[in-house]
């Protein structure tokens, strides 16, 4: 038992030191015990060591699944208003990532392809002031979000729907003219949410960038006015 | 799409896992949990579930979630009040939160920066993950505007961030990168070709929103093309959003 009490305070010892000097001090007032012990000390091998089976369950952590709503994919289409240019159809495809209620990161693809400037229209067809491939018109823009004025419309008396008026602004580029030209997007539209993964929205949008191929050094605006469709998922 | 990060994570014995096979089903522990018609705070509140009930979780957007009660009414609440809810077995749920210095664990990020190089207006995309608290790395795509020459370059960084205890978060960065350069006016300037660069730099990140990162930056690089060396600097300023 001695054996015993020395082993528990020896594993005690270190770390508890506090704790082990008051239960000396009890084994001290109980010394009676001891003499009891000694009588029985012949047969009393170390005893064996108790294994204490711990009654833990293991815990199962389930993930669940579930539905996400952050990525928003689409397309558009409408008409770009190309400065000195005229205005010509327009197709793109954008995606947003939502962070969050108030806030989203958009990219967009858009492509049109610019038609005669006046001066090419009035001097006759051999006066043209770029070639056909440079009329492309590609813009990719990274714009940063701001759902200003999120509602409600109320189609009829029993169907409403979420909307959002918001605005964005961001940087990109415009391939134009056979250049590439840094270009700051502004612009504001208006988000219908159809369905939780379906919405429909239109977009009023100013690519404004400095060209040199007509005037030196114009800053140019070229207005987009767009519509379409994305999904969420 | 069932996303890792907006899943639910919730500690169940094995007796209890299998009654919510279709959906997660949780109790509310505030006195009331408020369904508003719509993902924001703006949308009315129709709809109070009561302390001890059970709500049923359907989908989350940003930092709402879709649940519908027992009686069938669907509404959506704030992961905020979500958060004190518990699993059939007693045990809180652990909603997925993203709250300030979590940008500090490992996780991804997206962004992109504007800024100058040199005197040249630049943009650039960027992707970073971070593995550890004090260091991730990123890869980097931009364009530079010059008026002569505009450069795709594309890059890859180090980054240390050992300071974590202010809301400001200064960074070192070590990286390489590559330019490839395009003239404007091609009749002055023909064929310029590529040019490697190494470059170090340094900034400081700033937490806003739920999940938004502004970082400014400023770099020096050391441009080297047809044996030739010049030093650049450039100065931008990024938005980053991290998952």
């Amino acid at each position: 038992m001695e054996n015993r009490i020395e082993h528990f305070l020896l594993s005690l010892k270190g770390t508890r030191t506090g704790l082990a000097a008051l239960l000396l001090a009890g084994i001290g007032s109980a010394l009676p015990l001891k003499a009891l012990a000694e009588e029985t000390e012949a047969d009393d091998k170390p005893a064996p060591v108790q294994v204490i089976a711990p009654e833990v369950q293991p815990r199962t952590i389930k993930e669940a699944d579930i539905d996400a709503e952050f990525f928003e994919v689409g397309g558009f289409a409408g008409l770009l208003s190309i400065d000195n240019f005229s205005t010509e159809p327009l197709i793109g495809v954008s995606a947003a990532f939502h962070a969050t209620e108030d806030f989203f990161i958009q990219f967009n693809y858009g492509m049109a392809e610019a038609g005669l400037t006046s001066f090419e229209e009035l001097s006759g067809s051999n006066v043209r002031l770029l070639s056909s491939s440079d009329r492309d018109f590609n813009y990719y823009d990274f714009l940063l979000g701001y759902n200003i004025f999120p509602g409600e419309i109320f189609f009829s008396d029993t169907l409403a729907f979420n909307s959002a008026f918001y605005l964005v602004g961001g940087v990109g580029n415009t391939e134009f003219g056979g250049e590439n030209n840094f270009t700051t997007t502004f612009g504001t539209g208006f988000r219908v949410v159809l369905l939780d993964w379906l919405t429909v929205h239109v977009d009023f949008r100013d690519h404004m960038f400095k060209s040199d191929l007509i005037r030196e050094d114009q800053l140019t605006h070229n207005i987009e006015l767009s519509s379409g469709l994305t999904l969420f998922f | 799409m069932a996303f890792a990060i907006a899943s639910l994570f919730w500690a169940a014995s094995s007796s209890a896992a299998d009654q919510d096979s279709d959906g997660v089903v949780l109790y509310v522990v505030d006195p009331f949990v408020e369904m508003h018609t719509a993902p924001g705070r703006g949308y009315p509140i129709f709809h109070v579930i009561e302390k001890g009930e059970q709500v049923e979780i359907l989908k989350r957007k940003t930092n709402w979630y879709k649940v519908r009660t027992p009686a069938g009414e669907e509404g959506w609440t704030k992961a905020a009040q979500l958060g004190r809810t518990l699993a059939p077995t007693g045990i809180p749920a652990d909603l997925p939160e993203v709250s300030h210095g979590e940008y500090l664990e490992s996780s991804w990020r997206v962004g992109f920066t504007a800024g100058r190089f040199e005197d040249s207006t630049a943009f650039s995309l960027t992707l970073g993950y971070r593995p550890l608290s004090w260091a991730g790395m990123e890869v980097e795509a931009g364009k530079i505007y010059n008026q002569s020459v505009t450069s795709d370059y594309y890059g890859a960084n180090l980054i240390i961030e050992p300071f974590h205890q202010w809301d400001i978060t200064p960074y070192a960065l070590a990286g390489v990168s590559r330019f490839s350069f395009d003239a404007r006016q091609k009749i002055l300037l023909s064929d310029i070709g590529d040019a490697d660069a190494i470059n170090f730099g340094g900034g400081a990140s700033y937490y806003i929103g739920r999940n938004f990162l502004i970082r400014a930056e400023y770099r020096v690089y050391s441009v080297s093309s047809n044996s030739d060396t010049t030093g650049l600097s450039e100065w931008k300023i990024g938005l980053n959003t991290f998952f």
